[in-house]
């Protein structure tokens, strides 16, 4: 029998306070396993997820962390608008690889409704460098030529993997989406054509539409910062108007055949707009308002990510409508704020295992006192100070890996259990496989577990042996 | 260099004196002479006081020796440090206990195992050994069954398999029967005997127990130490 053994045999003698021991220890562990995989989850999806641009083309009063986090990660509001022709000026560029539109404000249960080119599926790739667009399960949507009526547009739409399992959109669902969260309903319906494969990032969350569809549709001019002022000075001119024409404009608006089911969509929509005789078509909706109405973003990406200094200080040098955002700089800045907190919280875990660590010290100590006579009769049969002292320190660190290992594998389960939740409601990619990380807790356990070993194996030394082995005559 | 004629135990000129309460001293054993060679079987008799207790505990290395020497085998027991008498211990003595001392969270088999755990390897291996010596003392069946599921009898023969498990040169044996009835307690004095004259170890035995003397070639006499020694 190795003293292995011998220690192994009395950590299951003292099966209750072993077990308790181990357990304080794997809590520990299994805390800052989940809370280090989350901040680095957490840390990775982001970055990887700003890598995505190396420049963000926004509206100039816009926040620069807001402009990034509306156009990449699908939050929050787009907070205003820029000129399409920013959109046009990028694309001819010559430091330009992709310029990609974005529009938003629409949402279908919950989901950004975001519409933009379908090079936005070439230039935006997940974690591992491959295109969004691949392995999608139908297909991408077409993009508008441009010069289509209303109802010759490619009502299409491409959802993400997330999005389609909680909402049901698969392949051929036809759907109508919202103004906003709760807004007006629009009545225009898009088919999904696609479904992305899951790939851990904040597009598996969003629906995307072909950018012309979107400004096909009624009301999208509210919102927007434009319309925002048109809209005082539209007032005044339908006040007036509402006086000298009422008959008039009641006809204009049925004539529009506009269903959006809402009384006052024709006033807070902007459908009241004179354009019933500008194209001729039925459809009654502003087409061509995106030079008006502007984008929400354009994502740019150049042909060398070293171009960004000079390509961002040709659009300070424009002193346009227009800022440019580098979003990994943004997303460096956001986790410049916020991760002294995450480390203060994987410190208090790691306290944690360290007041394990304290109480399997204290554990071991106390029992050192009712194990003399254990101790004594191990060195009569032949075991050395050395020995003793092996066995105690081994006790220690046996409880240590021991509850090291389960806390590992609490670790892991605790992530597998929360990751759908968080890449469902945060975009935030787990990665439960097992790793260099969990090779060095358990270094450093077994390091600590000959630490607070020490202790209880020092008295354990200086246990009298005749005294404890039996009375002395 | 020993051989096979040096004895298992030679003691000359030993003296032990432990402190008592007034903080002076006081002899606890004084044994001018003894021998025992390889084989022999000894009894030692003593009144209560006389160190049969210590003076197994001073042979065995676990006390330290104040004056005189011990050699067992041939080698000096007495002058070495704790580690080397244990070392010492370890691979030349087994030790038979009044209270058994049989560790509760072992099996039958563990505790006699662990008599050879911190022995030098000799050529049988430590579980064989072990299986072997438990077969000796009619325990074979029983070798997965803790201490607390034997019964007092049965718990000394473990504790004979153990102290004689890896062939020691020396058995000591304190008052080993002292909890048995005599029915018990003759059965396990021959089982003592016979096993340890399989193995050629030399046995030295202290009891205050005529009885059990008796079945001894050889009983030497230990007497309480004289007022003369007390240095208190």
């Amino acid at each position: 029998m190795s003293v292995l053994g011998i220690a192994w045999r009395s950590i299951k003698q003292r099966r209750l306070s072993s077990i308790l021991t181990a357990i304080s220890i794997a809590l520990g562990v299994g805390l800052t396993i989940a809370i280090m995989a989350l901040r680095g989850g957490a840390e990775s999806s982001y970055h990887d997820t700003a890598r995505g641009y190396d420049v963000i083309l926004g509206p100039t009063h816009g926040s620069p962390l807001q402009i990034v986090l509306n156009t990449m990660f699908h939050v929050g509001d787009a907070g205003g608008t820029i000129p399409w022709s920013a959109y046009e000026d990028a694309k001819i560029d010559g430091q330009v690889k992709y310029a990609v539109p974005y529009a938003v404000g629409d949402m279908y249960r919950g989901h950004h409704v975001v519409g933009t080119s379908s090079q936005m599926f070439t230039a935006l790739m997940d974690g591992g460098n491959v295109p969004l667009g691949e392995d999608v399960r139908g297909r991408i949507f077409t993009d508008a030529k441009g010069d289509e009526a209303k109802d010759d547009l490619p009502w299409e739409a491409v959802v993400g993997s997330i999005c389609a399992a909680k909402t049901g959109l698969l392949q051929g669902a036809e759907f109508t989406v919202t103004h906003g969260t709760g807004g007006p309903g629009h009545s225009e319906k898009w088919r999904v054509v696609g479904v992305l494969r899951p790939t851990g990032t904040p597009a598996d969350r969003a629906i995307f539409i072909p950018i012309d569809t979107f400004y096909a549709v009624g009301g999208h001019e509210e919102g927007a910062e434009y319309q925002a002022k048109r809209k005082e000075e539209r007032k005044a001119e339908m006040d007036k108007a509402r006086e000298d024409a009422a008959k008039k404009k009641a006809e204009e608006e049925k004539a529009h055949g506009h269903s959006h089911g809402s009384d006052d969509a024709g006033e807070d929509h902007g459908h009241a707009h004179d354009d019933g005789d500008g194209d001729g078509e039925d459809h009654g909706h502003e087409h061509g308002t995106k030079e008006e109405l502007g984008l929400s973003a354009v994502g740019i990406r150049l042909k060398s990510p070293i171009l960004r200094l000079r390509y961002r200080a040709d659009i300070r040098n424009e002193r346009g409508p227009v800022q440019a955002v580098v979003p990994q700089d943004q997303i460096r800045e956001l986790f410049d704020i916020i991760s002294p907190l995450g480390r203060l919280l994987t410190w208090i875990v790691a306290m944690m295992i360290v007041v394990a660590g304290i109480g399997t010290m204290v554990s071991l100590y106390n029992t050192i006192q009712g194990r003399r006579r254990e101790i004594a009769i191990l060195r009569a049969v032949g075991a050395r100070p050395f020995h003793i002292f092996r066995i105690i320190v081994t006790e220690a660190l046996l409880l240590c890996l021991i509850g090291g290992v389960v806390g590992i594998l609490l670790g892991h389960a605790t992530i597998i259990l929360v990751a759908p939740y968080l890449l469902t409601e945060a975009g935030v990619f787990l990665d439960a496989g097992f790793g260099v990380l969990d090779v060095w807790i358990l270094l450093v356990l077994a390091g600590f577990g000959v630490l607070v070993g020490l202790l209880p194996a020092l008295q354990g030394l200086r246990t009298p042996v005749a005294e404890n082995l039996h009375p002395t005559e | 260099m020993p051989d096979a004629t040096t004895p298992a135990l030679s003691i000359r000129d030993l003296r032990k004196r432990f402190r008592d309460p007034e903080g002076g001293t006081f002899l606890a054993l004084d044994v001018p002479a003894l021998d025992v060679a390889r084989g022999e079987h000894v009894g030692v008799r003593g009144e209560s006081g006389s160190g049969k207790t210590t003076l197994l505990n001073v042979i065995a290395g676990i006390l330290p020796a104040d004056e005189g020497t011990i050699e067992i085998a041939g080698e000096r027991m007495t002058g070495r440090s704790e580690t080397a008498r244990d070392a010492l211990r370890a691979k030349h003595i087994g030790y038979l206990f009044q209270t058994f001392n049989l560790l509760p969270g072992l099996t039958a088999l563990e505790n006699v195992q662990l008599g050879m755990t911190f022995r030098p390897r000799s050529g049988t291996a430590p579980r064989k050994a072990a299986e072997e010596a438990l077969a000796r003392v009619g325990l074979a069946e029983r070798r997965a069954y803790r201490p607390a599921q034997l019964s007092v009898g049965q718990q000394q023969r473990v504790a004979i398999a153990r102290a004689l498990a890896g062939n020691p040169t020396l058995v000591l044996a304190d008052e080993p029967t002292s909890s048995l009835d005599s029915a018990r307690a003759a059965q396990c004095m021959e089982l003592l005997h016979e096993f340890t004259a399989e193995t050629g170890a030399a046995l030295l035995l202290v009891s205050h127990d005529e009885r059990l003397l008796a079945g001894f070639e050889r009983v030497e006499t230990l007497r309480v130490p004289q007022p003369a020694g007390s240095d208190a």
